[in-house]
């Protein structure tokens, strides 16, 4: 079949394929031949008028021009258009007859209205043409049979096989669009003789965005005849605008010369399309093509066409959603039996996390990872660690909700060799110090095109003032895209950010629960209540870290066999439950010593062998004091600790530094010093967290130390005379703080000295 | 030389590049060695320290803090390289150089005010 495009010049300047995008297709000046258009004023009277109107009326367009309404259509139809007018109950056909010597007087007519601007619209159409006369049971029991449908694809089959027994084409598709605008015919019933087109996709361009627009606001296009000459309007501009009239929602619009030539060289004769729209989107079309001559589909088929579209496509989005939700429920039901095991798991969330298969079911991805505290964790499949720090920084939302790409290398072309394990991403964080990410490979997705749709890359290479035709060819044209991963859906999202949200709170309760530990543990390792002892002065305090992480700080006060007091104050490196256990284990190593009966030297060198062999990798530092309560003897040994400040009525001054390296070095041997106590006279024995702070060298705060010491007087009650220290030198809130007073008698005991409200007094 | 992949995509608070340079090998720190990093500076330590008895020395002229948590993760790689060699501390500044000097680690370390001083040989 040869078919020549016929020649029509619209209302505006002939389009190009690559100004397509902006032809004004709503004006197009012109309609098609197979009904008439009456355009007139609010007071009926006709301003314009189709140029067939001798034809449908037997009467020329200077007769029709500038009379009133019911003097050209006759008063039924004039009443007709006037009671549409009046009930605002436009766009619905009403059957009437009109006189005179023209097509239209030799059937009944269907007459619709609409406005436009100021314009009452007036289209005619003789009743028949093809397709099945339409009842209301006709409809009631196809959208029966839509609704027994037990897929989506099922829908989508059934819908194009009632539209074609309705409408009587050659072939009905059912077309869907992606969210690029590019369309694929997901069903289709034909002839038996013809191709299939099922399967097929469709460039963007080749429904360009203002057509889109139309469709959305007017949901059915009938081209009765592709080789029709279109019909002026007569004038073609608006005498009271100067412009051409907006046939928008016109039923006889003449359509663009480019989509005709579009269709002529498809080999189609006639063609109809239906918008479908769900929840006020355009979620498709229903595309009819005819191949053997004109197809006219009366105005009552073409609104049962509409129906039936509008309802299939509400059922398919339905479906959908209800297959989404099922899908999410399931995923929910998972999340929640992952989210049971992290809490059961005693080591750390994201591990156990990243350990377990559903982190990465649950979303669908062949790999995962999380980078939190400076550790980077993976599951599955992914890519180099800059590659996915890379993705994490693309995808990062401020809000640190879920954010998903299908097609990284659109965000960053370098990422197309990713692609591989990464060519999708879903992203978790704010912030660079803390992501989620879950990744999902290439999909070697093929993609059958209706022809080679690079006249799109064509039109763009060669410039605006190249006219491009339609193509030719609708050949099969394959093309294999490599670097797309399966789409996010929206449900996946939303687990991801149910699992993001479950697993801060299983930190929030795990730290908690620190918290509580640390109390006890504390309360268990580290006495309440240094005993009392005759002669002397004693009191401990300890101060947590502000983090509410546990500290390796200890103290300690124990009798020695010879009626000596020992009293020790250390610290193991490191934070949390494991060096708050090796804490417990070294203070208990040294009492065992000590009470054995070695000297503070030997104790401290036993003590750092024991550390080396017991608990490698650790290191502690510990001072340690023997106090003979009568003489005011002490015997002081120190390993790798800041030394003990001696108070005397004369001044503060610190013992000498360690005879030996810290707890864990496994090597050195400790010295061990003398020190006369006068009556009255005070040691100190602290942690760094008193004189450790960032920035400051630790020589200038144990300086302040020392003055702050010699300045208070040594006569005050012990717990103010610590408080008065602490309000000097008040240490550091990064890490937990010790520090034991002893003093030696005749200083009153002090014991009553109420709490200072920063401290958690342990005497 | 390799390098930590933090340094050109996010704020590191600490890096660890290694470097064979005169016959040793050469870790350079960068940045504050505290609880947040000490745990990683440990194993990238442990992972890349010469275990045929090579001369390990450190570069802290660009550390401005170290604590316990820190020292401990050197003490770690000291002692792996201890017997078969030796383990040089370079350009500690002076808030570094206290922390080993209390800790007693002043000498068990070999300490040199810079890189250069402490790749000269022994």
């Amino acid at each position: 079949m040869t078919l020549s495009a016929p020649d029509h010049t619209p209302a505006y300047e002939t389009p190009s394929l690559s100004t397509c995008d902006r032809e004004p297709i709503h004006v197009p000046g012109a309609i098609q031949p197979h009904g008439l258009l009456l355009a007139t004023s609010i007071d009926e009277r006709v301003e314009v008028v189709s140029a067939n109107a001798p034809r449908m009326l037997g009467t020329s367009v200077e007769e029709i021009r500038g009379r009133l309404l019911h003097d050209v259509i006759g008063r039924e139809a004039a009443a007709a258009v006037r009671q549409a007018v009046a009930d605002d109950d436009l766009f619905v056909a009403r059957r009437v007859r009109v006189p005179g010597e023209g097509l239209l007087g030799r059937s009944p007519v269907d007459v619709v209205v609409h406005h436009s601007g100021d314009r009452v619209v007036v289209e005619l159409e003789p009743v028949g043409g093809a397709g099945q006369v339409v009842s209301y049971r006709t409809a009631r029991t196809a959208v029966g049979r839509l609704t027994q449908a037990g897929s989506v694809t099922e829908l989508c089959d059934q819908l194009a096989t009632e539209i074609r027994t309705l409408t009587g084409f050659d072939r009905v598709m059912v077309y869907r669009f992606d969210e690029l605008w590019n369309g694929e015919v997901v069903a289709e019933d034909r002839r038996p003789d013809l191709n299939s087109f099922l399967g097929l996709h469709y460039p963007a361009t080749d429904i360009p965005a203002q057509a889109r627009r139309l469709y959305t606001v007017n949901w059915t296009r009938l081209i009765a005849d592709i080789g029709y000459t279109p019909v002026a309007l007569d004038p073609v501009l608006d005498p009271d605008t100067g412009q051409p009239l907006d046939l928008s929602h016109s039923t006889l619009r003449s359509v663009s010369p480019i989509h005709v030539e579009y269709l002529t060289n498809m080999g189609v004769t006639a063609s109809m399309s239906v918008s479908m729209i769900a929840d006020g989107q355009l979620w498709g079309l229903v595309a009819c093509h005819h191949y053997s001559g004109p197809h006219h589909v009366s105005f009552d088929v073409r609104s049962a066409t509409e129906f039936l579209g509008q309802t299939g496509s509400q059922l398919i989005v339905d479906r959908q959603r209800a297959d989404s939700q099922l899908d999410e429920l399931r995923a929910t039901t998972a999340l929640s039996a992952l989210v049971t095991r992290l809490g059961a798991d005693s080591g750390p969330v994201h591990d156990a996390m990243m350990a377990d298969p559903a982190t990465l079911q649950l979303v669908g991805a062949g790999g995962a990872a999380v980078w939190v505290n400076d550790r980077l964790l993976t599951a599955g499949s992914v890519p180099e660690p800059e590659v996915l720090h890379r993705i994490a920084g693309l995808l990062r939302s401020a809000d640190g909700t879920a954010t998903a790409s299908h097609h990284l290398a659109d965000l960053d072309p370098e990422l197309a060799t990713a692609a591989e394990t990464a060519a999708g991403a879903l992203v978790i964080s704010n912030s660079v110090d803390r992501w989620m990410m879950w990744v999902r490979p290439a999909q070697l997705h093929v993609v059958d095109w209706g022809g080679d749709p690079r006249n799109k890359e064509l039109a763009a290479a060669e410039g605006p003032d190249v006219r491009l035709s339609p193509r030719k060819s609708f050949d099969r044209w394959r093309e294999v895209v490599r670097d797309h991963s399966q789409p996010w859906e929206p449900w996946q999202l939303s687990v991801a950010n149910q699992l993001r949200s479950s697993v801060s709170h299983e930190l929030v309760r795990r730290s908690r629960e620190h918290a509580a530990v640390a109390e006890s543990l504390q309360q268990a390792l580290v006495p309440d209540e240094a005993p009392s002892v005759r002669g002397l002065d004693l009191l401990a305090r300890y101060r947590p870290a502000a983090d509410i992480q546990l500290g390796g700080d200890w103290w300690d006060v124990f009798d020695l066999p010879d009626g000596r007091v020992g009293v020790t104050v250390g610290d193991v490196a490191g934070h949390g439950v494991e060096a708050a256990t090796a804490m417990a284990q070294v203070r208990t190593a040294l009492r065992a010593y000590a009470i054995d009966g070695h000297a503070p030297g030997t104790t401290l060198d036993r003590l750092d062998h024991f550390v080396a062999e017991v608990l490698p990798g650790r290191t502690a530092t510990v001072v340690m004091a023997v106090v003979d309560p009568t003489t005011g003897e002490v015997e002081v040994a120190n390993a790798g600790h800041p030394p003990p400040l001696v108070v005397t009525a004369a001044g503060a001054a610190e013992q000498p530094l360690a005879g030996r390296p810290l707890l864990g070095a496994d090597i050195g041997h400790a010295r061990t010093d003398r020190v006369a106590l006068g009556p009255g006279d005070l040691v100190l024995l602290y942690t760094d967290g008193l004189v450790e702070r960032r920035g400051v060298v630790l020589d200038e705060s144990v300086d302040q130390l020392r003055a702050a010491a010699a300045a208070l007087p040594l006569d005050r009650p012990l717990g103010d005379w610590i408080a008065g220290l602490l309000e000097a030198v008040p240490g550091t809130m990064d890490d937990d703080l010790t520090l034991v007073a002893l003093r030696r008698a005749p200083a009153p005991p002090d014991r009553t000295t109420p709490d200072t409200p920063d401290l958690k007094d342990r005497s | 030389m390799s390098s930590t992949p933090s340094d050109d995509t996010r704020r590191s608070p600490l890096s660890v590049s290694r470097e064979d340079r005169e016959g040793r090998v050469v870790f350079s720190l960068v940045g504050d060695i505290d609880l947040e990093t000490s745990r990683r500076l440990r194993t990238e330590l442990l992972e890349s320290l010469p275990t045929g008895g090579e001369d390990v020395v450190i570069d802290m002229t660009r550390v401005d803090f170290m604590d316990s948590s820190g020292l401990a993760a050197l003490v770690g790689a000291w002692k792996v390289v201890r017997d078969a060699g030796s383990f040089r501390v370079a350009g500690p500044n002076s808030v570094v150089h206290r922390v080993l000097t209390i800790t007693g680690m002043e000498d068990v370390f070999e300490i040199f005010p810079d890189v250069e001083s402490a790749l000269r040989p022994a």
